[in-house]
Order: C-alpha cells, then sequence, then structure tokens
C-alpha cells in the first residue's frame, strides 16, 4: 500500500468546499520531501498542503519525524550540521529550499515556538516581544516599538496581565505566561505561518486551554501548523490533522493520511490511523 | 515447659535506631583533645601540629565505634564521613589563614606613603637612612610594571580566548575544532618559565638579543593566560541552553548576531569570572617576567622598550638582594606580597559586582 | 499492542455483548406472542407483561455503562460509532420490547372473542415476518455484518405489505359482521405493531452499517411515519 495514494487531494478539495476556508490557495505547498540526516533518511517522502488561515495538526507516534518534518518548514533542521532535504516546499509559490534562498529570510516569514518556553533570560518583556526586531537592528522609534509590544501582547492575550510589569525580566513569568510571550515575540515580527512544536507539553491543563483558545483567535491572522502529543488537543483545535507513522524502528516516518479533522476522528480511512486514534497502539 | 518462651521486651520499630545523645560527641572531642595534649607532650614538648592529629584520629575512631555501638552502621558510616570532611575542610582552611595572616601582619610594616609612592631609586642619604633603621623605598614602579604588564597580558588574550572559545562552541564540528581543542590543553600545562623563554626568542628574533620591554612579558604571560580564558568561556558558552539560540534563529537571526546578542550577553557572568581567575593564574609570575621584562629600579611606564619591574620580581629581588640591614629589604618584600594580595582581592570583588550586575536575573 | 486499553477494551465488549443479549431476547419474543395472540393464553401473556420491567432495567444499565465509557475514555472514531449507536439501537430495542408487550395486552382484551382463520393465519405470516426481519437485524448487529443489513429495507416492504392485506381483511371481516368491533380495533393496532417492530429492525440494520462504513443511516421510520399520517387505519390508505 502506498501511503502517498491515500493523501487524498480528492478528500482535500471535497474539504476546500467548507465554508470554514476562507482561501482556496495553500499557503504552503510539499512535494516529494525526504528529510535526511547526513546519510540517514529520516522522513520519506512527504507531500501535502497546508491550508491558509487554519491550523493543521501533525500527530503520531514518537520518533515518527513530525517534528522533524516541521522542523524543515522553516530550514530550521538546517541547524543540525550536515541535515539537509531532497524535494520541494512552496510558500506562497516560492520554493523556500532552492540554493539562492537564505534560510534566515524563510524564517522571518515562518516562525516558530518551542516546546519549553524560552524568553531570553537577559530581556525585560518589553525587549523579549521585540527581539525578532531589535536583533536583526531594525530602528524602531519609542511610539513604533510600544505600539508593537502592545499590538503582539494583546494578540497573544498577554497584555492585561503584563502592561505594568514591561520592564520586568522575561523569565519572572509563570510557565504559561511565558509560552505567550514568546508567541507575541513569535508573531511581532508579522510571518504569514506559525510553527507551534508541542507548545503545551510543559504546560499545566489551565495554561493549555489558555494558549489553545489563543490559538483559536489567531488563525484569523496567521496559519498555524502544530505539532502536538495530545490527540485530544489536535481534535479540539485544528481543522486538519496528518497522520505520521514509522515501521519500525530505524526506519523513516512517513504521512500516512491526512484529511478534516472530524473525519479522521470519526471515520479514518487508513487502519493505522484508526488504530493510532483509538489507541490500540502508538 | 515451653522453650520457646522469651522475656518480654518492648516491640522494636523496624523504622527507628539508638539514637546518639548530643553531649556524647563533645565528650569525646574533649577527651581526644586530651589525650593528644598529654600524650604528645609527655614525649616531644608541645608540639601542637602532632597534638592535633593524634586528636583528630582518636576522635575520629572513638565517634564512629561510639556510633556503630549505639545507632546503626548507616549512622556510623555517616559520622565518620562527616568527620573526614570537617577535618579536611579544617585542614585546608588554616594554612590559608595563617598565610593570609602573616601577609597582612608582616606587609603591614610597610604601609607607609614612602612604598606606595617611591621606587628604588634611592639616594645616597636613604642608604645612610635605611642603616640606621627609616624606612625607605617605595614599591610603586612594581605595582605600575604589574598592571601594565597584566593589561597588555589581558589584551592579547581575552579576545583571542573569547573567540577561539566561540568558534569551538558555535562553528567547529570537523577535525579542526578537534585538533585546537587538544592544542588548548596542551597549552594548559606549559610551565611558565618555558612562555617566558619562548617570548624572550621571539623580541631577541625581531629585536636583537638581550631585549627587555614589559610587552615581552606582557606576551610571555598571554600564553600563559589564554588556555585559561578559553577553558572557562567555553564551559560557560556550553552552558547556555540551547533554546535560547534556537528562538533566535527561529526569529529569523542571523548566526553571527545570535552569538553576540544572545549568547554571549548570556554567558558574560561566567565568562568575566573565567577572564578573572585567568588574570589570577598569571598576575603572580616571577620566572618568565624574569627572562622577559627584568628587574628595574625605576618606574617605567613604556612597555615597549626598557626593563620594567613587577610586584613578585620585586618581592623576589628584595628577599634575594636585600641591602644592608636585610630587615629593610625583607620588609619590602612582605610589602610588595600584601599589596599584590590587595590587587587580586579588589579584582575579584569588581569581578563579582559585575558579574551580580550583568547577571541575566532569568538565570539560577 | 492489545493490551493498550484493555479496560477500555472489556467495556466495549461488554456493552456489545448486553446489547447482543437484549436483541436476542426480543428475537426469542416476538414468536412467543404471536402464539400468545393466537391462542389467548392469559397466563403466559402476563408472564411476558411482567418480564417488560426486567428489559427495561438491563436496558438503563446498559445505557449507564456507555455513559461511563464516553466520560472517561474519550472514544473516537470506530469506537465511538459503536458507542453512541449502542445507544441509539438500545433505545429502538427498548421500544420493541414495548410494542411486543403491547400485543400482549391486546391479546388480553379480546380474550374469549372469536377470530377468523383468514385473520389468524395473517396473524401468523405478520408475526413471522416480524421475527425474521428482527433476526435478520439483530444477527447483522453480533455478526458485525452490514451486507445483512443493506437487504433488511427492502424486506421490511413485505411487512408493510402484509400490514396492508391485514387491514384490508379486518375491515372485510367487520363488515362481514364476522367480529366484533372491539376485536377489529384491537387487531388494527396489532397490526401496526408488528409493522413497527419491522421498522425497528431495519432502524437496527442501519445503525450496523453506520459502525461499520461510518456513513449515516436514512431516518427510515420518519419517512414512513409522514406517508402514514396521510392516510387513516379505517379508510383507504395511500396509492399503493
Amino acid at each position: 500500500m502506498t501511503a502517498n495514494s491515500e493523501i487524498d487531494m480528492p478528500a482535500q478539495t471535497a474539504g476546500t468546499t467548507h465554508s470554514e476556508e476562507t482561501s482556496v490557495e495553500p499557503v504552503i505547498a510539499v512535494n516529494n520531501l525526504n528529510i535526511y540526516y547526513d546519510k540517514f533518511l529520516a522522513v520519506r517522502d512527504v507531500t501535502m498542503e497546508i491550508a491558509s488561515r487554519s491550523i493543521t495538526a501533525l500527530i503520531g507516534p514518537s520518533g515518527c519525524g513530525k517534528s522533524t518534518f516541521l522542523r524543515s518548514l522553516n530550514r530550521m533542521h538546517e541547524v543540525i550540521p550536515k541535515a539537509h532535504v531532497d524535494g520541494v516546499v512552496q510558500l506562497n509559490g516560492e520554493n523556500i529550499y532552492r540554493p539562492d534562498v537564505d534560510p534566515v529570510t524563510v524564517r522571518r516569514r515562518i516562525g516558530m515556538v518551542f516546546q519549553r518556553p524560552n524568553p531570553f533570560p537577559t530581556m525585560s518583556i518589553y525587549e523579549n516581544v521585540l527581539a525578532g526586531m531589535r536583533l536583526n537592528a531594525n530602528r524602531l522609534s519609542k511610539p513604533d516599538a510600544d505600539e508593537i509590544v502592545e499590538r503582539s501582547l494583546t494578540g497573544a492575550n498577554l497584555w492585561g496581565e503584563v502592561k505594568d510589569r514591561l520592564d520586568n525580566p522575561g523569565s519572572s513569568l509563570s510557565g504559561g505566561q511565558q509560552q505567550r510571550l514568546c508567541i507575541a515575540r513569535a508573531i511581532a515580527v508579522e510571518p504569514e505561518v506559525l510553527l507551534m512544536d508541542e507548545p503545551c507539553s510543559a504546560l499545566d491543563p489551565i495554561s493549555t486551554m489558555a494558549i489553545e483558545a489563543l490559538m483559536e483567535q489567531l488563525k484569523d491572522q496567521f496559519t498555524i501548523v502544530i505539532v502536538t502529543h495530545n490527540m485530544q488537543q489536535a481534535a479540539r483545535v485544528s481543522q486538519r490533522t496528518a497522520f505520521f507513522n514509522i515501521d519500525g524502528p530505524g526506519q523513516p516516518g512517513h504521512i500516512v493520511e491526512m484529511d478534516l479533522t472530524e473525519k479522521m476522528f470519526s471515520n479514518p480511512q487508513e487502519k493505522a490511523t484508526s488504530d493510532y486514534v483509538t489507541g490500540r497502539f502508538g | 515447659m515451653t522453650a520457646t518462651m522469651s522475656p518480654p521486651q518492648s516491640q522494636v520499630s523496624s523504622l527507628t535506631t539508638g539514637k546518639m545523645h548530643r553531649a556524647i560527641p563533645f565528650a569525646i572531642c574533649a577527651f581526644s583533645i586530651a589525650v593528644g595534649v598529654v600524650g604528645v607532650y609527655s614525649i616531644g614538648g608541645f608540639k601542637w601540629g602532632w597534638m592535633a592529629i593524634v586528636a583528630a584520629h582518636l576522635y575520629l575512631l572513638l565517634v564512629t565505634i561510639a556510633s556503630r555501638v549505639i545507632e546503626d552502621r548507616r549512622q556510623a558510616t555517616d559520622r565518620a564521613m562527616r568527620t573526614v570532611m570537617t577535618i579536611a575542610f579544617t585542614t585546608v582552611t588554616i594554612p590559608l589563614i595563617s598565610v593570609f595572616w602573616k601577609v597582612i601582619a608582616e606587609g603591614a610594616s610597610r604601609f607607609d606613603r614612602k612604598f606606595f609612592t617611591g621606587s628604588m631609586r634611592i639616594t645616597p642619604e636613604d642608604m645612610l637612612a635605611q642603616m640606621e633603621g627609616a624606612a625607605v623605598g617605595g614599591a610603586l614602579h612594581a605595582m605600575a610594571g604589574t598592571l601594565i604588564i597584566t593589561a597588555i597580558a589581558g589584551i592579547i588574550s581575552v579576545p583571542l580566548g573569547l573567540l577561539t572559545a566561540i568558534y569551538l562552541v558555535e562553528y567547529g564540528k570537523g577535525k579542526l575544532a578537534g585538533a585546537v581543542t587538544r592544542m588548548v590543553d596542551v597549552m594548559t600545562g606549559i610551565p611558565s618559565i618555558v612562555a617566558g623563554l619562548f617570548a624572550y626568542a621571539l623580541f631577541e628574533l625581531f629585536l636583537g638579543p638581550g631585549t627587555r620591554s614589559g610587552l615581552s612579558g606582557g606576551v610571555a604571560l598571554s600564553l600563559l593566560m589564554t588556555p585559561v580564558v578559553v577553558r572557562s568561556s567555553e564551559e560557560m558558552l556550553r552552558l547556555v541552553p540551547n533554546e535560547l539560540r534556537e528562538a533566535s534563529l527561529a526569529l529569523g537571526v542571523a548566526k553571527w548576531r545570535t552569538i553576540l546578542k544572545v549568547v554571549l550577553p548570556t554567558a558574560i557572568a561566567g565568562i568575566l569570572t573565567g577572564i578573572t581567575l585567568a588574570v589570577a593564574r598569571v598576575i603572580g609570575e616571577t620566572a618568565p617576567l624574569l627572562v622577559t621584562a627584568g628587574v628595574a629600579q625605576d618606574i617605567n611606564l613604556n612597555p615597549f622598550s626598557g626593563r620594567m619591574t613587577t610586584l613578585p620580581v620585586f618581592s623576589y629581588y628584595e628577599y634575594v638582594q636585600p641591602g644592608v640591614p636585610p630587615e629593610t629589604g625583607i620588609a619590602r618584600a612582605w610589602g610588595a606580597a600584601l599589596m599584590l594580595v590587595m590587587i587580586v582581592a579588589v579584582l575579584f570583588t569588581a569581578a563579582r559586582i559585575m558579574s551580580h550586575v550583568l547577571k541575566p536575573k532569568g538565570l539560577k | 499492542m492489545s493490551e493498550l486499553r484493555q479496560g477500555f477494551q472489556d467495556d466495549l465488549d461488554r456493552i456489545r455483548k448486553q446489547v447482543s443479549t437484549i436483541g436476542a431476547y426480543i428475537v426469542e419474543l416476538i414468536p412467543q406472542v404471536t402464539d400468545i395472540m393466537l391462542s389467548g393464553d392469559l397466563k403466559a401473556a402476563e408472564v411476558v407483561i411482567r418480564a417488560d420491567k426486567d428489559i427495561d432495567e438491563r436496558v438503563l444499565e446498559t445505557e449507564e455503562l456507555i455513559l461511563k465509557v464516553l466520560a472517561l475514555q474519550s472514544p473516537v472514531a470506530g469506537d465511538l460509532r459503536e458507542v453512541t449507536s449502542a445507544l441509539k439501537i438500545l433505545a429502538d430495542m427498548e421500544r420493541s420490547a414495548d410494542l411486543a408487550c403491547n400485543i400482549c395486552k391486546a391479546s388480553r382484551r379480546i380474550h374469549g372473542y372469536e377470530m377468523d382463520p383468514k385473520l389468524r393465519g395473517l396473524i401468523q405470516k405478520l408475526g413471522d415476518q416480524a421475527a425474521k426481519e428482527y433476526r435478520k437485524a439483530v444477527n447483522s448487529y453480533v455478526n458485525r455484518d452490514a451486507m445483512e443489513s443493506a437487504a433488511l429495507g427492502d424486506i421490511d416492504e413485505l411487512l408493510d405489505n402484509l400490514q396492508r392485506q391485514f387491514l384490508q381483511q379486518i375491515i372485510e371481516s367487520h363488515s362481514a359482521q364476522t367480529i366484533e368491533l372491539q376485536v377489529a380495533v384491537q387487531l388494527t393496532l396489532v397490526a401496526r405493531f408488528y409493522e413497527r417492530l419491522g421498522d425497528h429492525a431495519v432502524n437496527l440494520a442501519s445503525r450496523v452499517r453506520f459502525i461499520e462504513e461510518g456513513t449515516f443511516p436514512e431516518l427510515h421510520v420518519s419517512d414512513r411515519e409522514l406517508s402514514e399520517e396521510v392516510g387513516s387505519p379505517f379508510g383507504p390508505t395511500g396509492s399503493d
């Protein structure tokens, strides 16, 4: 069974007739992407699309390559030496892996939030939000900077809680607040896509719900791709879900099925998907 | 009659053991000291050191046995280890305190204005006065020399060392990095006289034999200082959590900017401490400076030509050639030593303050 | 890796088993009440009527188990379909048991009255057909066989036809004065009961299709109810 034939273009176009889509053009299109760490093939032959202004969840057992795949979308996996890809990833039609493309510029348009909140310890809350611009030596006038900070913190549902203590160090906040600060920092540079690598794994349930509510709001402005271990979370927040699997240790990960979330969780087509979501393995 | 009858005894709980009364260790201590004092005195007189040794061993033995009997095996081992650690700590601290005490006590005799403002350029009148017992001569030239030469060493080693550390941690992943690390390791073990000779030979090559200068001394010291800076900076940079680098890169910030504006500021506290330690390592070096910077009697502020004395070299010479009467020379030597200790103390305090100020509040 | 979620799996198996048991009971019940109808055995009728309470209890028990599974285990996909369908199936079964009960009650009311052979024959046929359909439906559930259940919709046509025949016969018999009015009324109701049993069987089968295939069943009963409302039980019914 070639899993790839299950990446239903028909299912996707059927999906695009759903009313929640505001744009038919996919914002990210992946074609035959193979991801390597030096000689080792970590993820094989992925072809899929990420719909604009929606939340797409990537689920799968440990080691199936979903985090690796996520990182390849903004060329972050290249931070590890000798990591490379074979294939095409298009951001609004442009291939980000063309030889003359600078990964740094790609990452300005595709932002990322990580599993453990990582505000810069040497900077205050205010400075953290502006880090994306300040670190790149963008000159900002004080009123402009203030406006960006307020906008980003409001967008991250954090403004009310911190507006009186913007000069406190970023790490003086609670875990959930720190994660929202990281989200504010990421959206301050106004990326088109926001990648989230298990953003709630390190948080308590209430903070998790706060982040999920935030994601629901953010999706009106950004396209979000989230990797999560928590299937209920994928079911709650995403419009589309992709299931990655791995055949065995040392084997490459691959995509098994991708469809509307409600279909994936009520009537998945592939047995492997069904087994995974019902908890029969994984 | 039933042979299995046993006398009634209280239930022994498996969770508790006997408890040694608090006064017992003190009693044993007093006893051991008494035995130590009396025993050693009766053999060879008031030998404090031997008394202490005997008392310490006796205490260790007795308290361990007592604990084993009253309490249980684990507690006995615990007490024994604690005693050993206390003895070790004391053995280390006493000489340290003793040295400080001696330096301060002896050096204080030359804590006068002349010492801090004058050099060893002495007039014949001074020589006569000295024979009368007056305090003559100063160490200003040596202090200046120490500061200048150490500064030169710092100016060379800190940038070189820091950049090497950055290379090793952030960029170096291949064979070259491995080779560099190994060479730095070797350099940490260079005997200081070898460094001195190397610097001397280097300057001889370019400027002819017999060249002495502060610069040469600085170069020699930097050979000793750089590996320390590299090692400690490397450690500090590695301690910066990788997620900070990732966060910065994910914002679309180039790697060099990430290092400069995120990694370095986060590690700066530790790096400063490392640099201070490196300075402390070289500030007391004597042998390489004898060869490179030589000895001078005057104040020489030009590092590029002429001999320059540093405090440790000055101290050494005053000890070796104390002049007449010899006590004055010895006193000057102690004075220079005290000066050196004070400078190092100031340096360390300054480093701690800067560390505290620059330390990111978030880091533990 | 079947050790995963063993407790959950056991709960699912228990639900399945309980539903199957209730279904099997009803399958046995239908011929029973048909016999009661034809023989007029009051004692047997009494037993059936009283036993209905047990069925209700069992249904409630199984519903509680389903609620627990939903609350604690977050079933998705196939498991979710199975568990939510079980709720609907139980509702159908409970209603079916009530219908069987009602047939017994009707039998009590016409006790002692005469029924002519034509009517008796039709009752037997109705009973057999309803029993057959219900058996097919419950089998398809137990065997998880969607194919069997697909056929049921068509078979049910037979039952509808039988019911119409029966009504026709009742009217004729009453006009010919071979039966009393009370009997005619009760028999009409009984016809209805059998026909409804058939509908419940069809619903059950649709649910089985849903569990296995994930497609939504047509709401069979409401369609037919709509077409029935138009005609009156005593006059000519519809166009068929």
